[in-house]
């Protein structure tokens, strides 16, 4: 059977009741569950060694409540994200308004709207619908995928959120809505010179802003300490991790055995900087397994952008890549002292509700893509 | 199949696109690639290739690797009957170290100290503001600030939970080297004290000086390296509360180690009666200073060691200009005095000794002796005029303190063999038994005539003693000639300091004999201490009313010396009153009744029985007395149990 033979209308596999349970990617399925698993025993870790196993607990009922979101995004199908996405970008736009005004403010930014106990990121939903409006943009300006116009609007798509997203503020966020933009367009078939000029104009802006202090004073001092590294308070947390890193070794100090994780000295551990409980105990063996596992779940989403002959699917898969790898390198990066420490968390293993059922969303999202596409691609 | 969705099947021209499609592919991938040998490269390079820098870092950087000094609990201070004289007052201090947000600069914090410590908020922020402000990102040494006001254990721990509720690393509590001396107006001599002090220190290589408060006089400061301990380290890693991580204390740490306990051979009882008499006595007499000291000459302990005023207090008592260089000395090993006629009881030891004088010779003084052209010694009487002594033996001498006859032994024994003398009574020495700033004993060594000068030495002129080391000389005319070398602490932590004899001075019938002496002093009615006596008691002693002679300075030092009881002795008594400027200047005057007390203080002490014969003595004298009051008759002459009770001096 090849491609062109198909019918318009897309490959879609029917299926009945007994598929429901039915998972088109296995290893994709098992990669992320890996990395969920490494993230709740480095979490217990960390907990344990502050006696306060309570965040573990919350991860917990955390990975529960993904589950509504995993399943609801496989369960769905794809293409009805195309009709809802007017729709969805207006939500978009509502949660993250609704933050500056209703949200609670932590560490300096205001990023958190409080229900019922839970507390929810909308820049991190964001993240998602980003993903599924801007892939639905692109789909119905195929035709004109090569013209500057098509281009510029997408950039338009992203920026009102971005804008709002910034006003938290959130450097974080608004950087990983233009990765995310950025592989869309790369896997839409927009102009190479588009694509790589304004990724270049990015980081061209982002080194502007250090030199010309653009930035929130915290987000300036970051930057600072990791260029000059005497700035006590902000390079302390990378320094810190160095230090992690460095006492772990070769083959780390042992499962719930880190002194530098026992002494509490590396603050918010058990978010951003969850890494550096396995660099600690699992020395750069355990490490090496993390990135091993990530490099599987990666390579397993990158089939899926190229094996699927379906630019709707293509983008959609594309994006969530984009997504988890930026966040995944750019917390290593942070944590690795490569980066500034910009609060990025790593993708399944930092401590967070909000991060989790978004990578679980993903997860969802991309078994149901792949089961719609043909089997027997590559 | 659901025709409803769109299609975005890539129907357009899949094979033209392919090939721009595998070059995006790449691009991604070589992204992924890229990314994870990044990762992957700097984890190597952290863990493996320079992990050991990485962790070198960590402990420069000493925010969570901490040096804490544990201090050490000084040494207590016990009397011999188990009463404390110093210890440490169990009290903290409270430190602030502000910056690097060590400190939260918040009103609540300070507000939550205050009510802790009493210490007005106020005062803390208009330092932890004022000094949090000036400090740069850069800066490694941050202000710290220290209140004196002494705080409990318990409000120690209520700022240790302070600490941890506010994370505020800045704040803590050091042990402050608040010292208490509970008998401190009775035992200063003893114990010395701390006192601020210029003292230069050595500061990261750099010597600088600084007031510090350090241990001054007495055991304070002579066995400070006994009662001071060692300071302990813990090195290691701290979690962020600044709690130390069992697992990770350095092998470099180091236990504290508390200062050793001082047992004293001093006894309060006696040091008290010494201290109260003495101080009495020195008001009294409008005194500069006195010293009191009893020992007991079996053993050499010090018994008790009084001075007056107690230290510190120096500067106001009776100030004249002549004696400024005695001020804020302790008198009793710290100062010289002229020991004056208590010394003839050890010339004419000396002397007998050497076979120069013996029991049954005779003397004759006739008020002065010329010793050279212009040298004159005299004989004074009460009233200022010269006294003749008239023919006397040894026993009068001493009882009469005939200057002219002293001074005569003192010529016969010749300056050399009196000089050794001294220095084998160790007079001229430090006695070394742990009290800080002893003096030795002086005399002029220059001295051009030395006739004249052991002349002088024979009633205790142009020589100036330590008190304690007087004291100590005579214990060998108690001891059977052996005198022992003084003892004031018994037991240093669980070490036993063992009484020890420096050997004979004198042989033992030299010792009974002048001891013997000294009695008449009290029992004769013409011995200088008569009015002493101790009804019941044997005492024996010797005063002296020594004439301070230089060019800055006059007046008298008046002594006493003597033994508890004489036929026993458990102790021996100098006392030294320098400068008296009342009427009464002599030594049984002004130092006689703290003789006195100190003995009564010593029969009590160690329950010393009284003679019955002398019991009966006194009272058969006393009813002759009132005998004689009630049928109104003079008697011209002592009858013949009155007579006897006067000159009998019954011994062993």
């Amino acid at each position: 059977m090849t491609a062109t033979n198909l019918p318009p209308g897309g490959m879609t596999v029917q299926r009945g009741k007994r598929d429901l349970f039915r998972i088109s990617d296995p290893f994709l399925l098992l990669s992320a569950a890996i990395l969920i698993a490494f993230g709740l025993a480095l979490i217990f870790s960390e907990g344990f060694s502050r006696g306060d196993l309570s965040s573990f607990r919350k991860q917990m009922v955390f990975f529960a409540i993904g589950l509504i979101p995993f399943g609801l995004f496989l369960r769905i199908h794809p293409r009805s994200w195309i009709h809802l996405s007017s729709y969805l970008y207006g939500l978009n736009l509502l949660m993250l308004s609704a933050v500056l005004v209703v949200g609670r403010r932590s560490h300096n930014a205001q990023r958190w709207i409080e229900f019922h106990g839970f507390e929810f990121q909308p820049s991190e939903m964001a993240k998602l619908l980003i993903i599924l409006t801007l892939a639905a943009f692109f789909l119905n300006r195929r035709d004109q995928i090569h013209k500057f116009s098509t281009f510029a609007l997408s950039f338009l798509h992203v920026l009102v959120p971005l804008v709002l997203i910034m006003k938290q503020p959130s450097l974080g966020a608004s950087l990983v809505l233009l990765a995310t933009w950025l592989s869309i367009c790369l896997v839409a078939q927009v102009p190479l010179k588009f694509v790589l000029g304004s990724g270049g104009a990015i980081v061209l802006m982002l080194v502007m802003a250090i030199q010309f202090q653009w930035l929130k004073p915290y987000q300036l001092e970051r930057v600072e300490g990791l260029m000059h590294g005497n700035s006590q308070s902000n390079k302390y947390q990378a320094l810190r991790a160095e230090i992690a890193f460095g006492s772990g070794g070769l083959g780390g100090t042992g499962y719930l055995k880190g002194e530098q994780k026992r002494g509490g000295y590396i603050p918010e551990q058990n978010t951003d900087f969850i890494f550096t409980v396995m660099g600690e105990e699992g020395g750069l063996v355990g490490c090496t397994l993390v990135l091993a596992a990530f490099g599987f779940l990666f390579y397993r989403i990158w089939l899926v952008v190229v094996g699927t002959q379906d630019l709707y699917y293509r983008m959609i898969a594309a994006g969530i890549l984009g997504l988890l790898a930026f966040h995944t390198f750019v917390n290593l990066g942070m944590v690795l002292q490569l980066l500034p420490v910009v609060g990025q968390w790593l993708p399944f293993l930092s401590y967070g509700g909000t991060a989790l059922w978004l990578c679980m969303a993903c997860i969802g999202l991309l078994l149901s893509v792949r089961s719609q596409e043909i089997p027997k691609m590559y | 199949m659901r025709q409803t969705l769109p299609s975005s099947r890539l129907e357009i021209d899949v094979a033209s696109q392919t090939q721009d499609f595998r070059s995006r592919s790449a691009i991604v991938a070589l992204f992924l690639v890229g990314g994870f040998m990044v990762a992957g490269f700097t984890q190597y390079y952290l863990q493996v290739y320079n992990a050991d820098e990485v962790l070198k870092k960590g402990k420069d950087r000493q925010k969570y690797t901490l040096d804490e000094t544990v201090h050490s609990n000084r040494g207590k201070i016990y009397s011999a009957n188990g009463r404390v004289l110093a210890e440490d007052s169990n009290t903290y201090e409270l430190s602030l170290q502000v910056g690097h947000g060590k400190t939260p600069l918040s009103h609540g914090f300070f507000a939550a100290v205050s009510k802790a410590t009493g210490i007005p908020a106020a005062e803390m922020e208009a330092f932890a503001f004022d000094a949090a402000a000036k400090v740069k990102p850069e800066d490694v040494k941050l202000p710290i600030k220290s209140w004196p006001n002494p705080l409990s254990q318990l409000q120690a721990d209520e700022i240790d939970r302070i600490r941890t509720a506010w994370k505020a690393d800045g704040l803590s509590t050091t042990k402050s080297a608040h010292r208490s001396y509970p008998l401190w107006d009775i035992a200063s001599a003893v114990t010395g004290d701390f006192e601020e002090k210029l003292v230069t220190k050595q500061v990261n290589g750099k010597t600088v000086s600084v007031i510090d408060v350090v241990p001054q006089h007495g055991l304070e400061q002579g066995m400070d390296n006994a009662l001071r301990g060692e300071d302990g380290v813990v090195r290691g890693l701290v979690d962020r509360h600044g709690e130390f991580l069992p697992m990770r204390i350095d092998s470099s740490s180091k236990p504290k180690k508390d200062g050793d306990d001082l047992v004293l051979t001093i006894d309060t009882d006696i040091q008290e009666a010494a201290a109260r008499s003495l101080e009495k006595a020195v008001r009294d007499a409008n005194a500069t200073s006195g010293s009191a000291i009893a020992i007991d000459p079996k053993t050499g302990d010090i018994l008790a060691m009084a001075s007056y005023p107690q230290l510190g207090t120096g500067q106001d008592v009776n100030k004249v200009k002549s004696d400024e260089r005695h001020l804020g000395l302790c008198p009793v090993v710290e100062d010289r005095f002229e020991p004056g006629s208590t010394m003839k009881t050890l010339t004419l030891a000396l002397a007998m000794d050497l076979g120069l004088v013996h029991d049954n010779d005779e003397f004759t003084c006739n008020g002065e002796l010329r010793v050279s052209k212009r040298n004159v010694i005299h004989c004074t009487s009460h009233h200022g005029g010269i006294e003749k002594h008239g023919t006397m033996h040894p026993e009068m001498v001493i009882a009469k303190s005939c200057n002219v006859t002293a001074a005569r032994w003192a010529m016969m024994i010749g300056h050399d063999k009196y000089v050794d003398f001294m220095k084998r009574a160790g007079l001229l020495d430090r006695s070394n038994i742990g009290l800080a700033g002893e003096v030795t004993g002086k005399y002029n060594t220059k001295e051009y005539n030395k006739t004249v000068q052991v002349a002088t030495f024979g009633f205790g002129q142009s020589l100036r003693l330590q008190p304690l080391s007087l004291a100590s000389a005579l214990t060998a005319l108690a001891n059977d000639g052996v005198r022992m070398k003084p003892r004031i602490v018994q037991k240093v932590g669980n070490r036993l300091v063992e009484p020890v004899s420096v050997g004979p001075l004198v042989k033992p019938e030299t010792a009974h004999q002048v001891s013997k002496y000294m009695e008449a002093v009290f029992t004769s009615t013409s011995g200088t201490g008569h009015r002493l006596q101790i009804e019941g008691y044997h005492l024996a002693g010797k005063t002296g009313t020594a004439e301070r002679i230089g060019k800055t300075v006059s007046g008298y030092v008046s002594n006493f010396v003597g033994f508890v009881p004489s036929d026993r002795p458990r102790a021996v008594v100098v006392v030294m009153v320098n400068n008296p400027k009342g009427e009464r200047h002599f030594g049984a005057e002004v130092a006689g009744p703290v003789f006195q007390d100190i003995a009564r203080s010593v029969i009590k002490r160690y329950d010393i029985a009284p003679d019955p014969a002398l019991l009966a003595q006194a009272t058969q004298k006393r009813q002759l007395q009132v005998d004689a009051k009630d049928v109104k008759t003079v008697l011209a002459k002592p009858t013949a149990p009155a007579k006897k009770a006067a000159q009998v001096t019954p011994r062993r």
